[in-house]
């Protein structure tokens, strides 16, 4: 069946993936991070003795090659380490992490397909020319503005001004908290989404099929939602399978802004304090989630575009 | 009829989008803004790695952990001076190496089991364990007998300290020390109940139980510390009810919450909004000694430093008033001497040098480097961003006007201590916090021989200096004591191995909500005094 060895054949390129993932960051971070984890735990005042026994507990005397060799046994065994700063398991306070960033990335990426579509498609319906100038401007804006200002820029306006929305924190997971961290988030992505849209709905919009189900009597309102859409389904979920990945791993300045507990935070203060367990686990998750994904969206291709199914059901 | 099934599928999907989108807002929307009246809510930039006591060594976590848990002793919020806490009374042997506690009785744990002399011999001896992976304990506890040995790994007793009974600890020292008492104000030395700490269900830094005016009710991570005043504290209750650290890393978001009204009191002031602050009518500016100094050190076994009159030219080129109030915009103020203002016997002016460039010159002309020329190529090392880099700059401008040619390197903190305890470094700039407010631990880690290869980063040795500040040591009497310990500091200074710049200060803003913001000279902010108004 060609769905199973499709599966198996992307489980072997996830291994592969993951692999390459953790050797290049171990020996990167290895190599460049500098400190030494030993002094970290101890301070200045530890004496040269107890410096080696820790060093020699944590294994940090043996070669770098023997160290990476005991990560990769027990990256089998599917434990993470515990964190050299924290000294707690990688696993557990990756979890305690996750669900605010999860939180933050649904919302961001709900924001930005409602909105980059609906923009898209607006702008794909007919020529408006004012409309869009406002249009060109805005998205320019939107990805010209450095995520850190314009995080400020709407607390200024939102929180502190007007005082609608509350300026940052979770608020105990009050979803009020979370409408400025996501439109942040989601600001320039929105652009990207409504330009491609309306990029290639307006391509489809000249073919064959749009023009005959007009003939049947549909505007070119209902024959957009109807046919249209669902043809340029393509690039759009491409680009939101992509932004899910960085979304996940590289909000650390709008959880900054926010004072949001999200992973990005996390992973930057491990990397900070030459944390290797903690940096190395988080990333892996990140990277299994985000290859996940992709396999999910690559199957959701030919459910949302039947061409792509069509094309298989030919070649295979 | 496919028509209508397609649109409906399409229609479902979009609304369950909606429905993650919009429907929590509608559910929850509602908030539960409902925090009573008695709380002091306080902006921390990070959150604490642990809130074990035995493990807290940076000033977010022993803020919270100092209110968690009461040691033997105190110190007075103003002078630092010790106060009792658990001990109520304590006395040492003439040669000041035997000390001999008598705690206070009915002190409790939150847990209810009582406080006693064995949870100080546990304690003490978890802390200094190298398993504990404590960072302070062996900085604090050093002088008991067999504490080496402990943290080194060679024993799994601490020999020095034992119960003589429920109510008395005996500590026996390695060495004399008169002033050892001024170290056990400090979290590490605090009492832990071991069957909470050995309990496996919590991992004791993240649910610590202690004896302190505050119990830990929620911690949740990056987000927000939550403490409540302990209803069987036996010393003196603390005027809230509750004290919330909320995490909020970014300093302009934190005084935009304060202006708000939802933060009381910002640790970490936005860089460059000192002034600005200061002068703002909504919020109360308040700033206060740090225990901290800042300085510039030399290796005198490395020329040209090895040459008295090399460093003596650099000293009377230190424009410490300009970097404390222009460069650094007041953060900091000038040093006056190597030992802070706010430590129990500092003595004030005792800088044997000013600024002044034509002494700089004279010194140079004399060392053999008339307006600088032969000098060898020297590089000024400082770690981190900010204050320090600010400072590094202003002195390379300033010896350049004289002649002295510096390059500057800012380094990574961990990279910046590596290079300098292997020696890599002979001109840095550093800044010294010390772990107890006492003049011991400013001049015996830095400057006593021993310490070469540790903390004498300087590689100063003195026998007149380690004399005097072994006297200190052994000294019963406060005065006599402290008599030695500045003999020794004006000796320092005129070897001087490094050149004191500024001394350090913390600066906060806080609400006009708070009655009465209590500050302590450690860098604390008193939960246990402060007051809030309650509308």
């Amino acid at each position: 069946m060609p769905t199973t060895r499709f599966i198996f054949y992307r489980l072997l390129q996830m291994l592969l993936v993951l692999f390459g993932t953790v050797t290049v960051l171990f020996f990167v971070i290895y190599l460049l991070v500098p400190g030494d984890a030993a002094q970290a735990a101890l301070g200045n005042h530890a004496t040269p003795e107890a410096l080696e026994n820790l060093r020699r507990e944590l294994g940090l005397d043996r070669p770098v090659w023997v160290q990476y060799g005991i990560y990769l046994q027990h990256l089998a065994q599917f434990d993470l380490g515990t964190s050299q700063e924290l000294q707690r398991g990688v696993g557990g306070i990756i979890l305690e992490y996750l669900p605010a960033t999860i939180y933050l990335t649904l919302a961001a990426l709900t924001l930005e397909t409602l909105f980059g579509v609906g923009w898209g498609m607006l702008m794909a319906l007919r020529r408006w020319p004012r409309l869009e100038a406002l249009s060109s401007v805005t998205s320019a804006l939107l990805l010209a503005l450095p995520v850190f200002f314009l995080g400020m820029l709407l607390q200024y306006v939102f929180a502190s001004r007007l005082g609608i929305l509350p300026i940052s924190g979770t608020g105990g997971w009050n979803p009020l908290n979370l409408v400025l961290p996501a439109i942040t988030l989601a600001a320039a992505q929105t652009a990207i989404i409504a330009a491609v849209t309306q990029s290639s709905l307006s391509q489809e919009m000249d073919k064959p099929y749009i023009l005959a189900a007009r003939a049947r009597g549909l505007t070119r309102a209902q024959a957009m939602l109807k046919h249209g859409l669902r043809n340029v389904s393509g690039p759009v979920v491409t680009i939101l399978a992509i932004d899910l990945g960085t979304l996940l791993g590289g909000a650390m300045i709008t959880e900054i802004v926010f004072s949001w507990p999200g992973m990005g935070r996390m992973v930057y203060n491990a990397a900070l304090f030459r944390d290797v367990p903690l940096v190395i686990g988080t990333v892996l998750v990140l990277v299994i989630i985000f290859v996940v994904i992709n396999t999910i969206v690559d199957i959701l291709y030919g459910w949302l575009d039947p061409r792509v199914r069509a094309g298989e059901q030919a070649n295979g | 009829m496919g028509i209508f099934r397609k649109r409906s599928t399409k229609f479902v999907w979009l609304a369950m989008l909606f429905a993650v989108a919009v429907a929590p807002v509608i559910i929850m929307g509602c908030g539960e803004e409902t925090s009573s009246s008695n709380v002091f809510t306080y902006a921390e930039s990070s959150d604490p790695a642990s809130l074990d006591p035995a493990q807290v060594d940076e000033v977010v976590a022993i803020n919270i952990a100092r209110y968690l848990f009461d040691g033997l002793v105190g110190y007075d919020t103003e002078t630092s001076e010790v106060v009792p806490a658990v001990a109520e009374s304590w006395e040492s042997n003439s040669d000041a190496t035997e000390f001999t506690f008598h705690l206070r009785k009915g002190v409790r744990f939150s847990n209810g089991s009582e406080v006693k002399a064995g949870d100080f011999v546990y304690a003490w001896s978890r802390a200094l364990a190298p398993d504990t992976m404590s960072s302070t304990a062996y900085a604090i506890l050093q002088p008991v007998m067999g504490a080496t040995d402990l943290a080194d790994g060679k024993t799994d007793k601490l020999t020095g300290v034992e119960a003589a009974d429920d109510y008395t600890l005996k500590v026996t020292l390695e060495f004399p020390m008169a002033d050892f008492v001024s170290l056990l104000g400090h979290p590490v030395a605090a009492p832990v109940p071991k069957d909470e700490v050995e309990n496996a269900q919590f991992r004791f830094a993240e649910h610590p139980v202690g004896n302190g005016p505050f119990i830990l009710t929620e911690w949740k991570h990056d987000d927000q510390v939550v403490l409540e005043k302990n209803p069987d504290y036996y010393g003196q209750d603390a005027s809230i009810d509750q004290a919330v650290a909320r995490i909020i890393p970014n300093p302009a978001t934190a005084v935009a919450e304060l202006k708000a009204g939802n933060v009381d009191a910002v640790r970490t002031i936005p860089a460059g909004q000192t002034e600005a602050l200061r002068n703002d009518t909504s919020v109360k500016f308040f700033q206060g000694p740090a225990n901290a100094v800042r300085f510039l050190a030399f290796d005198v076994t490395k020329p040209p430093f090895d040459n008295q009159k090399v460093r003596e030219a650099f000293a009377w080129d230190m424009d410490s008033i300009k970097i404390a109030d222009k460069v650094l915009q007041g953060q900091e103020y000038p040093a006056d001497g190597i030992v802070p203002t706010s430590i129990p016997g500092h003595q004030a002016d005792v800088m044997p040098y000013s600024f002044d460039p034509e002494q700089t010159a004279k010194r140079l002309e004399e060392a053999g480097f008339p307006g600088g020329a032969g000098l060898p190529p020297m590089t000024l090392y400082y770690p981190g961003v900010g204050p320090a880099a600010d400072t590094a700059q202003a002195i390379q401008s300033d010896l350049k006007k004289s002649g002295i040619q510096v390059e500057i390197t800012g380094m990574d903190e961990g990279a910046f201590r590596d290079q300098m305890l292997s020696g890599g470094m002979s001109l840095f700039l550093i800044s010294w916090q010390a772990d107890a407010p006492s003049i011991d631990s400013f001049l015996f880690p830095l400057f006593e021989s021993s310490n070469i290869g540790a903390t004498d980063v300087f590689q100063y040795a003195n026998p007149e200096v380690d004399e005097l500040l072994g006297k200190a040591r052994s000294a019963p009497d406060v005065n006599q004591r402290t008599g030695f310990y500045n003999e020794a500091e004006r000796k320092i200074l005129a070897d001087m191995p490094m050149v004191p710049i500024t001394f350090g200060q913390d600066a906060m803003v806080y609400s006009p909500r708070v009655t009465n913001f209590v500050h302590t000279s450690l860098g604390d902010i008193a939960l246990d005094k402060i007051t809030v108004s309650q509308t």
